[in-house]
């Protein structure tokens, strides 16, 4: 357990004045707030500051920490801490805990282990020693990786995730849950499904929160997604696009049969309409044309390519125009 | 012969939730009728619909909601201020886009 410098946290003296302190933390906490700062960091320093406010704020827990908090690691101190503490529980003091972080982030409620030991609360039986209003449980934010076929046809994938749990005899713990979610057909990538009353149990008799699993599609040797939309690069020989053909092309719902109009140029878009994601909205297929040449390997592939030149085509013909 | 009963959770594709009731919102985001009606009467929110009970708001009002709680939680800034602080973080995210584009 390290000790912690609420004053270092927020950046002044140990004689800092309430106001000082309350305009730093203003200060600091709208720089650092995470939905303005988008830093990796910034959630983290955020709580940290949450935490050095809530003591520095009161003059009662400011003054505890003042007094003990830099020895908290010697056994002398935590004594005569605790001491304090009983005879304040027995009623002759303002008491700890009872206090309400305002937070709304996920997990802002739990401070360090520092401020635990110190001010108590939080370890044993989470929030719901701590107030006892019905509260909605926790949303739970999970994510499932699935191949691009599920959003077409449908599916069911079994997902697995710990979640923040009271055991029987009112512990903290982490509990292993497995579930097995129907992707709906139609999904994109990216999107987030909701499932209503699967996040963590509530407190003291309140709903359970809601889960949320984001979407993502397996990356895919043939297929690209973009929105419901899907592209799939189909490699053609020369003559195939130069003549027409019929060929066979894999799509995400089966394989399916096309036909190559003649005079298909490299890079060409062929699109058929509402063949893409089953979206509320279809999104379309579009099969891009890829000219792939055979190499002139051996006597026969060098014989056509040297009869080609016969054609006297110049593909310099608007180069550098 | 045996079969195994697997239990599959059926859910809602967010982005089309496009029709929750004032309720709904309450519940999802964990708020008080009182407070979205607010954000409503700020010009925050723009549900569908003329009287509160037909109200209808799109799942994507969800995060909006969220945020200015958590404004008016943890910086102290009254219902105007958030909705300014959220208006221009909008307009950060739309610059944003603007200049990766440009990159």
């Amino acid at each position: 357990m390290n000790y912690k410098d609420y004053y270092k946290t927020l950046g002044i003296s140990k004689k800092a004045t309430a106001a000082q302190i309350k305009k730093e933390y203003r200060k600091l906490a709208r720089k650092y707030h995470p939905d303005v700062n988008k830093a990796s960091d910034a959630e983290q320093k955020f709580k940290e500051l949450g935490e050095a406010y809530e003591v520095l704020k009161d003059p009662e827990k400011r003054k505890l920490y003042d007094q003990y908090g830099a020895d908290w690691k010697t056994g002398k101190e935590r004594e005569q801490y605790q001491k304090q503490q009983q005879y304040q529980d027995a009623g002759f003091g303002s008491g700890g805990g009872g206090f309400d972080f305002g937070g709304g982030f996920e997990n802002a409620g739990q401070y360090s282990d520092f401020f635990e030991s110190l001010f108590g609360g939080g370890r044993q039986g989470g929030r719901s020693s701590r107030q006892n209003v019905q509260q909605k449980g926790e949303d739970i934010n999970a994510s499932i990786v699935i191949p691009l076929e599920d959003a077409f046809q449908g599916a069911s994938r079994k997902i697995t995730f710990e979640t923040p749990s009271i055991s029987p005899d009112g512990q903290r713990i982490n509990k292993k849950v497995s579930l097995n979610v129907k992707i709906p057909k139609g999904i994109k990538n990216g999107q987030k499904i909701r499932l209503a009353g699967q996040g963590s149990d509530g407190y003291n008799g309140g709903a359970a929160g809601d889960m949320y699993i984001k979407i993502e599609f397996e990356k895919h040797r043939t297929f690209r997604v973009e929105g419901a939309d899907v592209y799939i690069n189909l490699p053609l020989a020369p003559w195939e696009a130069a003549l027409g053909a019929q060929v066979n092309v894999p799509t995400p719902a089966g394989n399916i049969k096309l036909k190559i109009p003649e005079g298909s140029a490299q890079g060409k878009k062929l699109r058929l309409k509402g063949k893409g994601i089953p979206a509320k909205q279809a999104g379309d297929l579009y099969v891009v044309v890829n000219i792939v040449l055979p190499p002139a390997s051996d006597e026969k592939a060098r014989k056509v390519y040297e009869e080609m030149k016969n054609l006297n085509f110049n593909p310099r013909a608007n180069f550098g125009r | 012969m045996e079969y195994n009963v697997i239990k599959v959770y059926q859910g809602t594709i967010t982005d089309e939730e496009n029709d929750l009731t004032l309720l709904q919102l309450c519940d999802i985001c964990n708020s008080l009728p009182e407070l979205i009606i607010e954000m409503v009467d700020e010009g925050i929110l723009e549900p569908m619909g003329q009287s509160k009970k037909s109200w209808r708001f799109p799942f994507s009002n969800v995060e909006n909601v969220r945020k200015v709680l958590r404004f008016q939680n943890d910086l102290d800034v009254n219902l105007a201020g958030a909705a300014l602080a959220l208006h221009l973080l909008d307009r950060i995210g739309q610059l944003e886009v603007m200049l990766e584009r440009r990159l």
